[in-house]
């Protein structure tokens, strides 16, 4: 009985050892959000409500009150619209990770793919099929020139990308809404006397329509889910991956051993700089349908923390994103009992530092390992 | 200070007074590893006892149980005849044990004083820093210990042979009785070596312990009374010096006959490959680090060379992999001039490299050893398809890798992370190699690897002279380049100042070029025909 027992110890332990990396990346995150939610509890207690009444509000805002208002995709179409677009700024920040840059400039390029999205949405009049994939083409190549260049200015003149994507941010922001939405874009130019403020609508062609009668969700959570394939294999199967990963975690070696660094940051950056463009301009030819007056909303931050929480790999994020897309459009739900919708920004951001605080949590896990190690020892000896 | 010592008579229980440290069954378990595996020692009081080991065997973790940094699972712990029960750094001070760390744990900018007394400050008035009393105190102790070091200087500044006497100086201070010396000969030249065995001795005098954890059994054997070997966390013997021999300690060490001299082929130059001539390249700061030197490498050939850290090495290394621009001067290949500063083309025109920090330059860490073998090689015809990476090329490389140079554990899927310093750096031998270069630059290849490991790089580096490549090997181990090298050049100050054949170099003559005391006529170092 008692060798049994020893014996399955051991191989759980072994077990363990052999898949306590793997399983950790993958619990941390798991955990950090349960402890978040429970923590997030806590202060809505403090304010003198029930947090689980308000949780049940945030899950039925979410995927709708019955199981057949969730697979008619009424409520649950929210999320994963809100989902798609954080996917696309979150996977922008994963590859830059990747690369070993920080590319706090999602926002930025978000906004500049949105702009980008507005004019030519506006200007071409062509089939759905021809036209919406030529814009998104043509964003993803100046949002990508505008990431890209963040990390030209590091390879070629040292400053950091920290330094640099805040700076592009703000550029962004005010070149584009304080300058061209307000002049020479502006929907009045078209239509005086409107009493619009923004750019102009999109053509009809050029929008992203929903997909079914009763929701907004359009076909942005498909380009979503090409995104993910795409960088996925790029990063895993390709030689192009291959090389951004080697200069991520070690560009010392990556450089010894000929690989051209300089190059595969730019390449990462112009690529990380189109995703970000493509989700901003998910938002204007699927949701807004122009540029409105103000308009920055934080999508390019919030991809940091999708990133963050999916452990810095394609398919992590998108699973964080499509979680906290749910999460944001139950938020609604909780307003009914007096609750800002923003509360899921304290969910978010105490997830993150638990993700942040990941090395404690792991170190936790180790702990307890080293003890049944010991243990089974202690058992199978015998002797002491 | 802490120099008062409690009469140890009283604490009579179970242990000899005879002996400084008694371990009794100390094991210690890592998860899914024994790091020390029921190791039971004595060592005298006022004995030097060397500790050996490959890098893994425990040498480390039972160092830091001694010094209260671990605590065993089981076993006990006597110092100086009294039981020790949950041991902690500062218990194992107040005990009069010392350590020296094979990283110094020094304050760069402080002085000399100011490290040693650092945490045991001498107060006047109550808060009042007494620098005077400071200094004198350290005057006094390295005076009493022969150990001459000027307690105004800065750390920093001061050559490393000296900032390890500071290290041993700020543990005597402590009151230390037993010291523990980690590795402490694997950043020193050939004379500072010497002297720190002349203070390793003139401590045994003043009846002090010293523990010697090393891995060079030569100088093992020269400074120890006794000599113990681990393996796998075992004890695998005790010797006393006069009783045993280098030969019988690898044996204990590996578990098998150890090549400690390579068989080489006769000596037979071939043409040139690598030709430099008048280099200069500049150091990060701007001044030139290597002034002007000319050499030629042929076929069938390891040129050695030698010196003392810091003489203008790194910067040629660094330029001969493209890593660094060079001022002026040229690198010709196979009498091509070499134009474009950029590793990847110094690689396709015949360079492989060993590099010196295998965890820095040499592997990605956190790649598995299949990734590992293919880096820098992953644009290359076989290894990929397309834009994709030929996954079923790489692998099939890489388990024949994996099966030819041995690299355990066998799978190259595992992450390089998880391998002994000693397979990792089979990796990379493996991977360079495998470049087929005309040019393997190695520069200490060796650093840090165990004799097992030395062996294997050694033997490959002969491998690639014998079979008509040519070898530029780069290293501070004075051993190794006069074991291998078929010409050895003596770098000082970034200037060649002596070219001697294997037959005519002696310790003695290197070591005077290395350090400057003497210098041949400037004459082109060049191999004769």
């Amino acid at each position: 009985m008692k060798n049994n027992f020893s014996d399955n110890i051991n191989k759980i332990i072994n077990w363990w050892n052999a898949k306590k990396e793997d399983v950790s990346t993958f619990l941390v995150p798991i955990i950090s959000i349960i402890v978040a939610f429970i923590v997030a509890g806590i202060m809505i207690k403090a304010t003198g409500k029930s947090p689980i009444q308000a949780y049940k509000l945030l899950f039925e805002g979410a995927f709708g009150s019955s199981l057949k208002e969730f697979l008619s995709l009424k409520q649950a179409g929210e999320g994963l619209l809100k989902g798609a677009i954080l996917t696309l700024t979150g996977l922008s920040v994963t590859v830059a990770f990747k690369v070993g840059l920080f590319n706090i400039g999602a926002e930025g390029q978000f906004i500049i793919g949105s702009i980008v999205a507005a004019y030519f949405g506006y200007i071409f009049n062509l089939p759905s099929i021809i036209g919406i994939p030529l814009i998104l083409i043509l964003v993803g190549i100046v949002s990508g020139l505008y990431g890209a260049f963040a990390a030209w200015l590091k390879v070629k003149r040292g400053v950091h990308e920290v330094i640099t994507t805040i700076m592009l941010n703000w550029i962004a922001i005010h070149l584009v809404e304080n300058w061209i939405v307000v002049g020479p874009f502006n929907i009045l130019k078209y239509y005086p006397g409107t009493l619009l403020v923004g750019t102009p609508y999109v053509t009809d062609s050029s929008r992203l329509k929903p997909l079914f009668e009763g929701t907004r969700l359009n076909a942005s959570i498909f380009i979503a889910i090409i995104a993910v394939i795409i960088i996925y294999i790029i990063i895993n199967k390709t030689v192009l991956g291959y090389e951004i990963q080697a200069t991520g975690l070690n560009i010392n070696a990556a450089k010894y051993a000929g690989i051209n660094t300089s190059k595969t940051m730019i390449i990462s950056m112009f690529i990380a700089g189109a995703l970000s463009g493509i989700s901003g301009a998910c938002m204007i030819l699927g949701i807004e349908g122009r540029y409105p007056g103000v308009f920055s909303q934080g999508y390019g931050f919030d991809g940091i923390t999708m990133s963050l929480i999916g452990n810095t790999t394609p398919i992590g994020t998108f699973i964080a994103a499509i979680f906290f897309g749910f999460v944001r459009a139950g938020a609604t739900g909780m307003q009914l009992m007096g609750i800002h919708k923003s509360f899921t920004d304290i969910i978010q951001g105490f997830a993150t530092i638990f993700v942040a605080g990941q090395s404690g949590i792991k170190y936790l896990l180790f702990l307890i390992g080293e003890k049944r190690a010991i243990k089974t020892k202690e058992a199978t000896d015998g002797n002491y | 200070m802490g120099g008062e010592r409690i009469p140890t008579l009283f604490f009579k229980i179970g242990g000899n007074l005879e002996y400084a440290i008694e371990l009794k069954n100390i094991t210690k378990i890592f998860p899914g590893v024994v790091a020390n595996d029921n190791i039971s020692l004595q060592i005298k009081k006022g004995e030097v006892f060397a500790i050996v080991g490959e890098n893994g065997a425990g040498k480390t973790t039972l160092m830091n149980i001694i010094y209260g940094l671990y605590s065993p699972n089981y076993g006990e712990i006597y110092i100086n005849g009294k039981k020790i029960t949950h041991n902690t750094p500062k218990k194992a001070i107040e005990n009069g044990i010392g350590m020296v760390h094979q990283h110094f744990m020094l304050v760069p900018i402080f002085s000399v004083y100011e490290n040693i007394i650092l945490g045991n400050e001498f107060v006047k008035n109550g808060i009042v820093l007494d620098r005077k009393k400071g200094i004198e105190e350290v005057k006094k102790i390295s005076e009493q210990y022969g150990l001459n070091v000027d307690p105004k200087e800065i750390v920093g500044n001061l050559p490393v042979g000296i900032q390890q006497r500071v290290e041993i100086l700020k543990v005597l201070f402590r009151g230390a009785e037993i010291l523990i010396l980690d590795e402490p000969t694997a950043v020193l030249t050939p004379q500072e070596i010497k002297e720190l065995f002349e203070t390793i001795n003139a401590l045994k005098k003043d009846n002090k312990t010293i523990i010697f954890i090393s891995h060079k059994l030569k100088e093992v054997l020269e400074i120890a009374d006794r000599i113990c070997v681990l393996k796998n966390g075992k004890v695998m013997g005790i010797k006393n010096k006069e009783e045993t021999n280098e030969r019988e300690l690898a044996r204990l060490m590996v578990g098998r006959d150890v090549v400690l001299e390579i068989p080489k082929k006769e000596r037979k130059p071939g043409e040139p490959i690598l030709e430099v001539k008048d280099l200069v390249i500049m150091s990060d700061k701007g001044f030139p680090a290597i002034k002007g030197i000319n050499f030629k490498l042929r076929r069938y050939e390891i040129l050695g060379i030698a010196g003392v850290e810091g003489n203008g090495q790194k910067e040629l290394v660094e330029a001969l992999n493209g890593l660094r621009p060079i001022h002026s001067g040229k690198i010709l290949i196979n009498d091509k001039e070499i134009e474009k500063f950029d590793p990847w083309f110094f690689r396709r025109n015949g360079f492989a490299y060993i590099p010196e920090d295998r965890r820095v330059r040499g592997l990605i860490l956190p790649f598995s050893v299949s990734y590992n073998l293919i880096l820098g090689r992953q644009r290359d015809k076989n290894f990929k398809k397309g834009s994709f990476l030929n996954s079923g090329y790489i692998k099939t490389f890489s388990n024949n890798k994996v099966e030819e140079y041995d690299i355990r554990p066998r799978n190259p899927n595992l992450k390089v992370d998880a391998l002994s310093g000693g397979n990792q750096q089979k990796v990379i031998v493996a991977r360079e190699v495998s470049y087929d270069p005309d040019v393997l630059v190695a520069s200490q290849p060796t650093r840090g690897l165990d004799v097992g490991a030395t062996e294997f790089v050694h033997k490959k580096l002969v491998e690639q002279r014998d079979s008509g490549k040519a070898v530029l090997l780069i290293s501070l181990e004075l051993e190794e380049i006069m074991m291998l090298s078929d010409r050895i050049a003596v770098l000082f100050n970034g200037e060649i100042v002596g070219e001697l054949s294997q037959e005519e170099a002696t310790e003695e003559e290197l070591g005077l070029l290395m350090l400057g005391l003497k210098r041949y006529d400037k004459k082109e170092v060049e191999g004769e025909k």
